[in-house]
């Protein structure tokens, strides 16, 4: 992957825009997220940062990778974006010297603000995360094995080993707050957020699977129905925004009690089998959420009928590997490569429970214009879509001597 | 080809008395007129074949004063083909179950010797005039009655009991000639709307009639257009649902076959209503007659200027376009048809923002179905009072069903709100067939829920029937034996809402397929005890999370057969 480094301060990056300014925030969801620089986190934070400090940021957009130039153009000509992107005056972007140089070049007209600066090339590791490890010769580096880490290379070049910190902006709390009641306690949340967003912000966890931050909510999962009062019936948090005085309960043995069900439905849906599956392995696109929600609802077995009928599994993507019997139709991938990749090659085919997700108009992968982003395989909850380079290849274990007396 | 502008009352007053003219009979012109009724369920029967009998005759016998018409459907499906002959100063015959062999037969007979063949007969009158037949004792002044041994058709309950607003033209008109609508005082109403009267006017006449919707929700149509005529958009649209797809329910089908044009002129005045200057019919593609009807409908329509630019001269634009499914039930469901339209799949979405704020293409759309748009030309010309003085204190004029199932009447039935179950079954349906008993009457589809004998006195309204556990629905009405299981009956429901669901949402998905998995086994005999409450349960958390109206109500038909019959449930799994 691609090493950069944040090169300048929040009060730099101010000083470039002004107070008119129509901002939109324009990230890369690859290298650049797992740099801690890009993706959906980092542009909700500096959007409250400028909002607080008085700047109108008007929309936030995740791009598959931003160093494609024909997919910044897809994304800056989709007919639902047109639109923001006419409006826009200043576009900040989160990406790599690339991917900035691709997004100068789409929007010609506009203020392109960059905020780092690429380094070279370099891994992710476990321990010490993003490692620069074939430096640019213009960085006075030398290459290594071992890489050097944020910090190191921070304190070498003088620059910024994180991303903007929330300390750097004003102060805003206190407004445009609302008071909910959560569970029978008393909250006070920013306005305009959904229902599980004010919840997780309290440290209330709403069970769910089709939402995910980066993409609209679709409410399809129907794990997040909590009740909410006055209303006939249960409402999905992941989509509806909190009001005053809203009065919400997210836990009850009745809402749980559905809970469970339907996750005994969707056990029952395709053989989940987690001894043969990618996603348990600790890669850096995490592990499944339907088993760690089955778990915590301590489901031991589905009390209903299991379906036996096996799909066959898409190998045919050089780099994905995609499994349907695995996919519980929580459409994320399906969103992600509209919303993220803009590209709109997967999609729902079939109807009922016969529904499968298919790459390119039902065919397969490779057949498929599928541009290889990876925008579906980070939004897969499951192991349905997972990257091939991750899989675990059946390596021996490696002996280490941990202990002798 | 030139045509005539209709701009003002005038003209359609003109056109009025040509058509009515046209179509008088007279000893020395036109004696006799012969009247296929080519509905769907006709030409399902054999009406193409009588039809071409008929013609075959009267070319052969070079018979110039026999005039042959066609209609839709008359409303009593069961009998079809149906056949009305009317000479000349006589009471018209309906002739029922007519086969070519039979229509020779009627033409030689009635037709040449003036002898009606009662064997086949089975009505004597036209219902379009039952009001005048019930005043008089049965006479029509200038109709001289032939042979009383036949019924009346004021004699015959199935008729009789009828109110007819939305099929106020069925069997009268030919659908396929817009002067024949316009001769029953078609597209008065739209004159008056679009010329005599301002948004404020149309919305409220049509709020205070208390006219609710028909698609089986029953919400108040004048607040659904008050809510999008406030709606601050240029483009609005209106939507008349012809998705119908309830198994068991054909009223819709009906009122596009047999009056295209009562659908077209409510969309016109709704379109004034709410400031939408473009229609959609979305019709099924099952239904290729209905679509046949609507389009030629419509461009006849287009024709008299009655759509396009400037209707009447009122500076009012309005087009309509008629969309065909693709064959998903769900598509009725609003959110669904939207997306439809918009050439997407069609899979429903969280009604919120609502259609009437944000619908087809985001714009303020509302939707209607389409028995609800043909009452509302009646409304216009007869006023809101008159509407609000038919059915109950909270709704408000007729309702039309569709009933079949074990009974002797198959057919389409309009009865005032309120009117009991059991006199739609037992007295106009004659219920039951070969000396069984019924044990249940199932309404709204696989939406609904049945109704066990004992509650047949029930008013078909929609609360009453919603705190029994069923609906009003859209209004199919199945009648059902004593012969026939209850689980039996909510299997079916529950595999057809299981193979139509759009696969979206996780309950409505997995929850119906396993309902069908507990009833297969079931009733395969290898069911237990428990599965009836799993059973239960899970209809219970289908109900109460799917997204969609089709998965909350795929289990009612589950959940009212165990309310009512459990007892038959359990002596299976015994």
């Amino acid at each position: 992957m691609i090493i950069s480094l944040r090169d300048i301060s929040y009060a730099e990056l101010k000083d470039k825009l002004s107070k008119d300014d129509k901002i939109v925030l324009w990230s890369c969801n690859t290298c650049i997220k797992f740099c801690g620089i890009g993706g959906y986190d980092n542009m909700v934070l500096l959007e409250e940062m400028l909002t607080a400090d008085g700047y109108e940021v008007i929309g936030k957009e995740l791009v598959g990778i931003a160093c494609m130039y024909s997919l910044t153009e897809q994304h800056r000509d989709h007919p639902n974006k047109r639109e923001l992107f006419e409006e826009a005056t200043a576009i900040i972007c989160l990406s790599c010297e690339d991917g900035y140089e691709v997004a100068e070049a789409v929007f010609k007209d506009k203020k392109v603000i960059k905020v780092v600066k690429t380094l070279g090339v370099g891994n992710f590791t476990m321990d010490r995360g993003p490692v620069l490890t074939a430096p640019f010769e213009s960085t006075g580096l030398e290459q290594s094995d071992e890489g050097y880490s944020y910090p190191e290379i921070a304190e070498k070049l003088s620059l910024y080993p994180t991303f903007f910190g929330r300390d750097e902006a004003r102060d805003d709390s206190g407004e445009n707050l609302v008071s909910v009641s959560i569970n029978g306690a008393e909250y006070r949340v920013k306005e305009g957020l959904t229902i599980m967003e004010a919840c997780m912000e309290c440290g209330i966890e709403i069970p769910h699977l089709c939402s995910t931050p980066d993409l609209t909510p679709d409410a399809n999962c129907r794990l997040c129905l909590v009740k909410v009062k006055g209303e006939r019936e249960f409402t999905p948090a992941c989509a509806v925004h909190v009001r005053d005085g809203m009065e919400i309960i997210t836990e009850d043995d009745e809402l749980n009690h559905n809970r469970r069900i339907l996750l005994e439905l969707l056990l029952a849906s395709h053989e989940h089998n987690c001894l043969t599956c990618h996603k348990g392995n600790p890669v850096i696109a995490g592990a499944c959420e339907l088993q760690s929600l089955v778990r915590k609802f301590g489901i031991k077995e589905s009390r209903f009928e299991q379906d036996k009928e096996k799909m066959p599994v898409d190998t045919t993507s050089p780099v994905l590997l995609y499994d349907p019997n695995k996919c519980i139709l929580c459409g994320r991938c399906v969103r992600a490569c509209r919303e993220i990749a803009c590209q709109d090659n997967l999609g729902f085919v079939n109807r009922g429970f016969r529904t499968v997700v298919v790459a390119g108009a039902n065919k397969n992968f490779a057949k498929s214009p599928c541009v290889t982003c990876l925008a579906c395989v980070f939004a897969c909850p499951t192991g349905a879509i997972t990257e091939k380079i991750a899989h675990y290849t059946g390596e021996d274990w490696k002996e280490e001597l941990i202990f002798q007396s | 080809m030139i045509y005539l502008i209709v701009k003002d009352l005038a003209m359609l007053e003109d056109i009025k008395i040509k058509t009515l003219k046209k179509s008088q009979l007279s000893e020395d012109d036109k004696r006799v007129r012969v009247t296929v009724h080519m509905g769907t369920c006709g030409i399902a029967s054999g009406a193409k074949d009588v039809f071409d009998t008929f013609k075959g005759l009267v070319r052969e016998s070079k018979a110039r004063d026999v005039k042959l018409d066609t209609t839709g459907c008359m409303g009593i499906c069961s009998r079809e083909p149906l056949v009305t002959v009317e000479v000349v100063n006589q009471e018209p015959i309906i002739y029922e179950y007519i086969d070519a062999g039979k229509a020779a037969e009627i033409f030689d007979t009635h037709i040449k010797d003036g002898t009606v063949v009662s064997k086949y007969a089975f009505a004597r009158g036209r219902e379009c005039d039952m009001e005048k037949r019930l005043k008089n004792n049965g006479r029509i002044e200038g109709q001289e009655v032939i042979d009383d041994s036949i019924d009346g058709i004021e004699e015959i309950p199935y008729f009789s009991r009828q109110k007819q607003i939305v099929m106020r033209n069925r069997g009268v008109i030919d659908p396929f000639k817009i002067d024949d609508y316009i001769a029953r005082d078609g597209y008065r109403a739209a004159y008056r709307a679009l010329r005599e009267m301002d948004r404020g006017d149309i919305i409220k006449t049509v709020s205070e009639s208390g006219l609710r919707g028909r698609g089986g929700a029953g919400f108040p149509t004048g607040l659904k257009w008050k809510f999008a005529s406030k709606a601050d958009s240029k483009d609005k649209y209106i939507i008349c649902n012809a998705d119908e797809g309830d198994p068991g329910a054909y009223m819709d089908r009906s009122v596009l076959e047999s009056d295209p044009h009562s659908v077209i002129e409510g969309m016109i005045v709704a379109g004034k209503a709410i400031g939408a200057t473009r229609g959609y019919i979305y019709c099924r593609a099952e239904y290729p007659l209905a679509v046949e009807v609507l389009n030629r409908a419509i461009s006849q329509a287009r024709r008299y200027g009655l759509l396009g630019k400037d209707i009447f001269g009122s500076g009012f634009d309005f087009d309509i376009e008629v969309y065909e499914g693709a064959g998903a039930f769900v598509c009725g469901e609003e959110t669904a048809l939207i997306r439809s339209i918009e050439g997407g799949r069609g899979n429903p979405r969280l009604k919120v923002p609502y259609p009437a704020e944000k619908g087809l293409f985001k714009e303020p759309t509302i939707i209607d179905n389409v028995e609800t748009l043909a009452n509302i030309a009646p409304i216009i010309l007869n006023g809101s009072e008159w509407f609000a003085s038919i059915g109950t204190e909270k709704s408000k004029g007729t309702k039309v069903f569709s009933i079949t199932g074990d009974i002797v009447n198959v057919g389409c039935v309009e009865v005032p709100i309120g009117t009991s179950v059991r006199t739609v079954i037992e007295e106009m349906a004659m219920c039951p067939e070969n000396g069984k008993n019924i044990k249940a009457v199932q309404l709204g589809g696989p939406s609904g829920g049945c109704l066990p004998l004992e509650y047949l006195d029930t008013p078909l309204d929609y609360e009453p029937l919603k705190e029994l556990g069923t609906i009003m629905g859209s209004g199919g009405m199945i009648a059902i034996d004593e012969d026939k299981s209850a689980v039996d009956i909510a299997r079916f429901f529950v595999k057809f809402c299981s193979d139509e669901s759009c696969g979206k949402c996780l309950p409505c998905r997995e929850g119906t397929r396993q309902m069908v998995n507990i009833l297969d086994k079931i009733c395969s005999g290898n069911g237990t005890k428990e599965d009836i409450d799993i059973l239960e349960d899970l209809a219970h958390v289908v109900k109460e999370t799917a997204l969609c109206g089709l998965g909350k109500t795929a289990s009612n038909p589950v959940l009212s057969t165990l309310k009512y019959f459990r007892d038959e449930y359990e002596q299976i799994v015994e």
